[in-house]
């Protein structure tokens, strides 16, 4: 109890600087803007990182009266979130170089204030704590899309994702308005206490709240927005989109659930499993016939998201457990996979089709090979990172006796061998030329840092399961 | 817990009546009205003035910034009334506290007035 500031020190840090941002950015000259605040937003990320992990109690400890909880499962999630920002931010420097806009500044402290509400979001304890977060990250992924001049894609996503994001949002607080109503209060353990049952106003609230989450983490009955938004937005913000976003929905899905609806875990592990198999299945399937990459890639976030949905059908513990491990793989698989894509592009949206990807490997063998690595990774191809993590979902469900669903899971994973594959087909043995931009050094860096990442992770998954492990024992303290 | 149940009950209430009523009227107009539509029916202006150019050139639409400015005031004395009505309690935090939402506020209105948005031309 109390208040308890020095808790959420890194989170402070992040919007005080992200403040501090938007007023140096009223005195700076266009020319010095992009290096300088590329700079000032890498400092403040890698600080906060420091901040995170020395401030994450392994005891899980509450600040402004029981609002926000810390353990060990939001400071992994917070420092995921922080890494791929990083990447997101490096990446950002050499596509603002090539794409011209005059919101520089805004750029990067619109993705800092995303980044505060990202971190605010899984460490959430509280009903509206988690609403407030949820659309401080939302509305400022949406500015974030559309600040490009002249890109009229850009703006439409914008639009499209403000709107069905609202819908959303307005689900899941109906939602929350529910449960408040069942319960006098939005604390989730004083929440948890009052739901023992599945009585009706329980089912109301629990599915209203499961629609919303599956809005936003794009999964299959409420994922129309994705494809288009993936496509049209600029792509270190898809980057953003699809890491980060992620991690945040996911990590908050999991510190809402488990302690509110526990005694219901059997019902609503179900309705994910079903959910998360048709979802596997429908994005692979839909993904087969892209030409576009940022759209299959967003075929295929609908089928990873369907997965990671499956496995919390399995036992409660192994289930955080696997998931974690899986947002993990996915958030460096995501992060590589559009960072590959910025750095291929050029001017006007050029190298975003598989064929403008052709004979890659004459023109730069290294890029080809890394493109083997990510999109392998994404398939889940045994020596790296990616097939560790479906190993692990896997294990789960069949642990859990659920094995028409990890069969289910299989057999859509093979499908996505195909489309993952196209890709390394186009670069190596197509006819033709790739149309190849100037590399600009820090995206490839990024892309580097990444795939090295991917493979060293895939080769020692146990430096991340023992994290993991770490991560879960802190958050199931948290539950007794 | 009671009182709780009786709001549910009105939310479905209202929700039921929200679903009804506009879509009754859409159905029922389907059945009875009168269809004698011609093209000049669908004109912006029925009263018989022929407009003057298609409806898709760019507008000035300046009144919005003005607008949104106006919210970031509105929001201030919103949640500075009960903070003034909750004055004593709160005590020396509360002060902080507003001092820093109304801060965070004013970096938001030198942001307006640097960017020009109360410059009239």
């Amino acid at each position: 109890m109390g208040l308890n500031l020095k808790l959420l020190f890194p989170e402070f840090f992040v919007l005080a600087s992200a403040i501090v941002g938007i007023l140096i950015d009223l005195f700076l000259p266009k020319r010095v803007k992009n290096g300088f605040f590329a700079t000032f937003s890498v400092f403040i990320l890698f600080v906060s990182v420091f901040l995170v992990i020395f401030s994450s109690p392994f005891v899980p400890e509450t600040a402004f009266n029981s609002f926000v909880k810390k353990d060990l499962l939001t400071g992994l999630s917070q420092v995921l979130i922080l890494f791929s920002s990083l990447i997101a931010v490096f990446v950002s420097y050499g596509f603002l170089k090539k794409f011209d806009t005059d919101y520089i500044g805004e750029f990067y402290y619109t993705l800092l204030f995303a980044v505060f509400g990202a971190m605010l979001m899984v460490s959430a304890n509280e009903l509206a704590t988690l609403f407030v977060s949820l659309e401080v990250m939302s509305i400022s992924v949406y500015i974030l899309s559309a600040l490009f001049k002249k890109d009229y894609r850009g703006k439409e996503v914008a639009l499209k994702y403000f709107i069905m994001g609202s819908v959303g949002a307005a689900v899941v607080v109906y939602g929350f308005a529910l449960l408040y109503g069942l319960s006098g209060s939005t604390v989730y353990e004083e929440v948890g206490r009052a739901i023992s049952t599945l009585s009706f106003p329980v089912l109301l609230s629990l599915a209203l709240v499961i629609s919303g989450f599956l809005f936003k983490l794009g999964a299959v009955p409420f994922h129309g927005w994705t494809p288009d938004v993936y496509h049209g937005a600029p792509t270190p913000v898809t980057l953003f989109m699809g890491a980060v976003v992620k991690i945040a929905a996911f990590v908050a899905l999991l510190k809402l659930f488990y302690p509110v609806f526990l005694p219901l875990v059997s019902e609503w592990g179900e309705v994910f499993a079903v959910i998360g198999v048709v979802s596997a299945f429908a994005g692979a399937l839909m993904a087969l016939r892209q030409e576009n990459v940022k759209r299959m890639l967003a075929y295929s976030a609908i089928s990873h998201t369907g997965v990671v949905l499956a496995a919390l059908v399995s036992l409660p513990a192994v289930a955080i457990f696997s998931v974690l491990f899986y947002l993990f793989a996915y958030a460096f698989m995501t992060v590589a996979a559009f960072g590959f894509i910025s750095l291929l592009t050029g001017k006007g949206f050029s190298g975003e089709n598989i064929s403008d990807w052709r004979n890659l490997y004459s023109r730069s063998p290294f890029l080809a090979l890394s493109l083997v690595v990510i999109f392998m990774s994404l398939a889940g191809i045994p020596p790296l990172f990616g097939f560790w993590a479906k190993f692990y979902i896997l294990v789960a469900l069949v642990k859990a006796g659920k094995v028409g669903v990890a069969v289910a899971i299989l057999v859509a994973s093979a499908i996505s061998l195909y489309f993952y594959l196209r890709p390394v087909v186009y670069a190596f043995m197509k006819e033709g030329e790739a149309v190849l931009p100037p590399v600009e050094p820090f995206e490839f860096g990024a892309v580097v840092v990444t795939v090295f990442f991917l493979i060293v992770f895939g080769l020692f998954p146990e430096l991340i399961s023992q994290v993991s492990l770490f991560a879960l024992s802190s958050f199931l303290r948290g539950m007794i | 817990m009671k009182v709780y149940i009786v709001l549910f009950l009105f939310f479905l209430v209202a929700l039921a009546v929200a679903l009804l009523v506009p879509n009754v009227n859409l159905i029922t107009n389907r059945f009875l009205r009168i269809d004698r539509s011609n093209p000049e029916k669908f004109e912006p202006y029925e009263c018989g003035i022929p407009k003057i150019k298609p409806l898709t050139g760019h507008y000035f639409a300046f009144f919005y910034i003005v607008a949104l400015i106006f919210l970031l005031f509105d929001l201030e004395t919103v949640f500075l009334f009960p903070w003034a009505v909750a004055f004593r309690e709160l005590g020396v935090l509360g002060i902080v506290e507003v001092f820093l939402f109304v801060g965070i506020l004013l970096v938001g209105f030198v942001y307006a007035i640097f960017k020009g948005a109360l410059k009239w031309e």
